[in-house]
């Protein structure tokens, strides 16, 4: 049995670091790394490309909130995962962001992944964006549209939590916003998703939407109706002030039939009191707002589990990738959110788990379902698939 | 079912159908949100359901024009695909464990079990596909279905939409490809333009630079185009312009280029010709020869036959040294020295022939100078009978060029047709030989000769000619009697009626009229006989042999006799010697004019003549 393919260092020591890449080459001469980086500690990245470049080690990664390591949550310290053999990965810009700029980039990414399946082995196309990104579900449909059943689709969205705009994917060379890097992973069986979130509601379009922009809701200014909604429903009264503090709690919910919901948390307001959220909102989405988000932890990591079980196995004794949507840790609180990491970890035994807060995540709930991009929710998937 | 749970996905897709106004994003916009909505990972829609042509068969043929979600099926959009009827048919249903439907279809082998089916009314199908059914609580066959109704017709819309944008752009398309067309093409004829030839004229010098081979560019012209056009119209001459093209065209060979560069110049560009100069020379030339020989078949107008002739330039180039601009010079040049040579004709490009080129285009600017200056004058050339009297004389118009002295006529009247100046000469001419005709009126001598006038075709066709002469002989009322108009048969070229009365209407006044150059044209008996003429002048291309060349003195003879037989007088001209003079009059020519009698002399010398005699010449009051 080789080394453990993850890696955290509590600071990014590089002599540290590169001492353990030395290890890994030993054995795995054709090996890549997978970097996460906690928001924290950014500068840093510079310095870990330079590292790889001298040791010729092709490297890509992503900046998240925070990191997630074990059953904890870290601000500092960067996250090493290795790639026996590195996959096909590559940074794309996404120049125009809108419907255009979203069928453009999944054409090239499309292009560029083509080449490098075989349609014999599975094959998860693993993306990380940057949540700023407002074009990111039409880049899905219209990825979706060119390898279509080719991939299973993963990913999340990488990013501060502050909404700041600041390049956040990197490879060897580059570090990058408003981009997308894609890994295809293969052999691979995918990623499991799920938030658990109830969704007793009551509906009201949305009947002006631009990309991740709510303009109006029922025909009036979004930001106004949905404090109405909140203060009638919960007695909280939301200003611009408390905004985020609040809203995180009370997100929208755009109702599937098969009554599974994808959530959208506002994040932003703009002054003409539009509200932003991390994923697009279709133009014309009946919105619920979420009634007494009660999430069910204990469902949802069962769930998460059995997804996980059914696409590769048990987890058991294997190295997970596992994705926690910060907006998820907002609401319920980072007391509770560290339990769901720990309860993760008893129900999988998994030998070592590895992710980050992300700010957004693609997936589905069910296997081969149509990819979707959600938020609240918990993403998992096998590191590699059993040999 | 709640209602809650169900309106908004209503709402939503009919907001998305009734977004889109063309077919194909129509279906895949639809198509993606009830994958959305209901969690199938594929799917895909088939209009224009018609059962299978294999017959006996469980299946339908169908057009896919959506699919997502499976691979192998995308790649079978647009195509007529066969569905399994089971599949296909019937209301709208959500069924499981029917893997076996699956299997005659272009989709990923082996993956589905599960499908939602949701007619579109009765023109097509939405067929969602799963490996394992979605969950779902809601009753998705029933509440799909005004949605189906709404996208039906949308549909219908769509494609009229399709219909009417396709055809917009093919007409577009068909626009912008005659402006393409019209860019680089002459109008008329279709042929390539100067744009154009110049452009292959360039890959053809490029080429010829890597491999030594010659090329050539003929010019070709209409000779006397602008008296065509003047005569028959621009209506005729475009016919001959497009039927030259035409026949053009069928002279070269594959991969030369016929262009027509404007009014009546056409410019062939043979390429690749030989790398030897001489031998692409005898090429270019036989080429020549040929559209030369193509161009003499009357061309067919109005019923009419009608002949044209063309001079022909050949200019041989090689890239090396020639630049696209001395090339073209070249060939104009080379066409002007086949004019010049006779027209009809082809001539080779000679460096030497530009200076005089230079020349020509001088002279022609000091014509019309010399037509407003006075530098014109008549010569009279006498005429006589048969005993020797003179009876007349003939103005010649001659050109004293203060710089260079004497210009041949041969020279500036061609210049003169050509720029049309040739109007003015001859309104000169007749206005002076009037004035000359009144001024000899009271000499006994003088005023008993005819003066004969040379009138162009041209000056003739004009409308107001008869109203011009009118006008002349109301200044000079008595001179009509005297005065005789020597036409050419080119007057008759074209509205001979008009020609008829306008002679008869002159004739009516007194005037005579003379054909001259008889036996060098067309000579139509037909017209010959109906035109009230009073003379025929045998040219002097038969005279010069009558002595010495048995067909010249056979056809002299021929036309001494019809003319009698028409009851016209004859005259020859260009006599020289008495022999000539002894065979005419053996012959029946009662008149004569030529060196033998005198040259050509300016007015006092004309009139001394008269007076004082020539040897040969006996006074008029001699008898």
């Amino acid at each position: 049995m080789g080394p453990a393919s993850f890696a955290y260092f509590p600071s990014v020591d590089l002599a540290a670091i590169e001492s353990r890449l030395a290890e890994w080459r030993a054995v795995f001469p054709e090996m890549g790394v997978l970097a996460l980086f906690p928001e924290a500690e950014k500068a840093s990245i510079p310095a870990l490309q330079a590292l790889c470049n001298r040791c010729e080690l092709p490297l890509c990664g992503a900046m998240f909130p925070q990191l997630i390591y074990g059953t904890g949550f870290r601000s500092s310290g960067v996250c090493l995962l290795r790639f026996d053999r590195m996959p096909y990965a590559a940074l794309f810009d996404v120049a125009r962001q809108d419907a255009i700029g979203a069928a453009e980039a999944a054409e090239t990414v499309a292009g560029h992944v083509g080449r490098h399946l075989d349609d014999e082995e599975p094959a998860t196309l693993f993306l990380m964006l940057d949540a700023l990104l407002p074009n990111i579900g039409s880049l899905l449909d219209e990825l979706y549209l060119r390898l279509a059943n080719r991939v299973h689709y993963a990913g999340v969205n990488a990013g501060s939590e502050t909404f700041q705009a600041m390049p956040c994917l990197f490879d060897n060379q580059r570090i990058i916003g408003n981009g997308v890097l894609a890994l295809l992973l293969k052999p691979h069986d995918g990623a499991v998703l799920e938030h658990g979130y109830r969704t007793e509601a009551e509906t009201l379009p949305a009947t002006s939407t631009d990309r991740n922009r709510i303009i109006h809701i029922d025909w009036r200014p979004a930001f106004e109706v949905y404090q109405e909604l909140v203060r009638a429903k919960f007695g909280v009264e939301i200003t611009r002030d408390n905004f985020y503090q609040y809203a995180v709690h009370f997100p929208f919910g755009i109702l599937r039939a098969n009554h599974t919901t994808v959530v959208r948390i506002p994040v932003m307001l703009d002054a003409d009191n539009a509200l932003y959220c991390i994923g697009e909102v279709p133009p014309h989405s009946m919105l619920a707002l979420l009634d007494a988000p009660q999430v069910d932890s204990p469902d949802t990591l069962q769930n998460l589990h059995g997804g996980l079980s059914k696409l590769s196995g048990d987890p058991a004794g294997r190295e997970l990738l596992l994705f926690y949507c910060a907006g998820r840790r907002q609401h319920l609180g980072a007391a509770s959110a560290g339990e769901e990491l720990a309860i993760f970890q008893n129900l999988s035994q998994a030998s070592a788990i590895a992710g980050g807060l992300a700010l957004g995540e693609i997936g589905d709930t069910t296997l081969w379902g149509y990819p979707l991009f959600h938020n609240a929710t918990v993403v998992t998937a096998a590191w590699t698939n059993r040999t | 079912m709640r209602h809650d749970d169900v309106i908004p996905v209503l709402y939503e897709m009919a907001m998305t159908i009734g977004g889109e106004i063309s077919l194909k994003p129509l279906l895949t916009r639809t198509l993606q949100r009830l994958l959305y909505f209901t969690s199938f990972p594929a799917g895909f829609i088939c209009l224009d359901l018609s059962p299978s042509a294999t017959a006996g068969s469980a299946c339908l043929d169908a057009a896919l024009l959506a699919a997502i979600g499976d691979f192998q099926l995308i790649k079978h959009i647009g195509e007529t695909i066969s569905l399994p009827a089971d599949l296909a048919l019937g209301p709208a249903a959500r069924e499981d464990d029917r893997a076996a439907l699956f299997s005659g279809l272009p989709v990923s082998p082996d993956r589905y079990r599960a499908f939602l089916r949701l007619p579109i009314t009765d023109i097509g199908v939405v067929i969602l596909m799963a490996p394992i059914m979605p969950e779902t609580h809601l009753p998705l066959t029933r509440m799909f279905e005004p949605i189906m109704a709404h996208l039906a017709r949308a549909v219908l819309l769509c494609r009229h939409y399709d219909q009417h944008t396709s055809q917009l752009i093919a007409d577009k398309r068909q626009a912008d490809q005659r402006a393409e067309f019209l860019a680089l093409h002459d109008s008329l004829t279709g042929l390539p333009n100067r744009a154009l030839l110049l452009d292959r004229i360039q890959q053809a010098m490029a080429m010829a630079t890597h491999n030594g081979q010659y090329g050539a560019l003929l010019t070709l012209n209409l000779d006397h185009f602008k008296q065509l056009n003047d005569i028959y119209g621009y209506e005729t001459c475009d016919k001959i312009l497009v039927e030259t093209a035409r026949r053009l065209e069928y002279c070269v060979r594959e991969g030369d280029t016929v262009a027509r560069f404007g009014g009546d110049e056409f410019v062939l560009l043979l390429w690749p010709l030989s790398v030897l100069k001489q031998e692409a020379a005898i090429q270019a030339e036989a080429i020549a020869q040929k559209a030369q020989q193509a161009l003499l078949t009357p061309y067919q107008c109005d019923s009419r036959g009608l002949l044209a002739t063309f001079s022909i330039g050949i200019s041989l180039f090689r890239a090396h040294g020639d630049s696209l601009e001395s090339l073209l010079k070249n060939a104009e040049t080379s066409l002007y020295q086949a004019k010049t040579a006779g027209r009809n004709t082809i001539r080779f490009f000679d460096p030497g022939i530009q200076a005089a080129m230079m020349q020509r285009l001088e002279l022609e600017a000091d014509l019309l100078a010399a037509i407003r200056g006075n530098q014109l004058e008549l010569y009279y050339q006498v005429q006589a009978d048969d005993r020797n009297r003179a009876t007349g004389a003939e103005a010649l118009i001659r050109w004293h060029h203060p710089r260079r002295g004497m210009i041949s006529p041969a020279v500036f009247i061609p210049l003169a047709e050509e720029n049309g100046s040739i109007i003015e000469m001859g309104d000169w001419v007749l206005a002076e030989a009037c004035r000359r005709l009144q001024a000899w009126q009271s000499d006994p001598r003088l005023g008993r000769l005819e003066l004969a006038v040379n009138v162009s075709a041209i000056q003739f066709q004009q409308h107001d000619f008869t109203a011009k002469v009118g006008a002349l002989l109301a200044d000079y009322p008595s001179v009509s009697q005297r005065l005789k108009l020597e036409l050419t048969e080119s007057v008759l070229l074209n509205r001979a009626e008009d020609a008829i009365d306008k002679i008869q209407l002159l004739k009516n006044q007194g005037i005579r009229f003379s054909l001259d150059d008889f036996g060098t044209g067309y000579s139509s008996l037909a017209y010959l006989k109906r035109l009230p003429l009073d003379q025929l002048k045998i040219d002097q291309s038969f005279v010069r042999d009558v002595a010495s060349d048995q067909s010249a003195a056979a056809i002299t003879q021929t036309i001494i006799a019809m003319a009698q037989t028409l009851g016209l007088e004859v005259i020859a001209e260009g006599v020289e010697t008495r022999e000539q003079l002894a065979l005419l009059t053996h012959f029946g020519c009662r008149h004569y004019q030529g060196y033998l009698l005198s040259r050509p002399l300016p007015l006092g010398q004309f009139e001394a003549l008269v007076a004082s005699g020539n040897p040969l010449l006996q006074p008029i009051d001699a008898e």
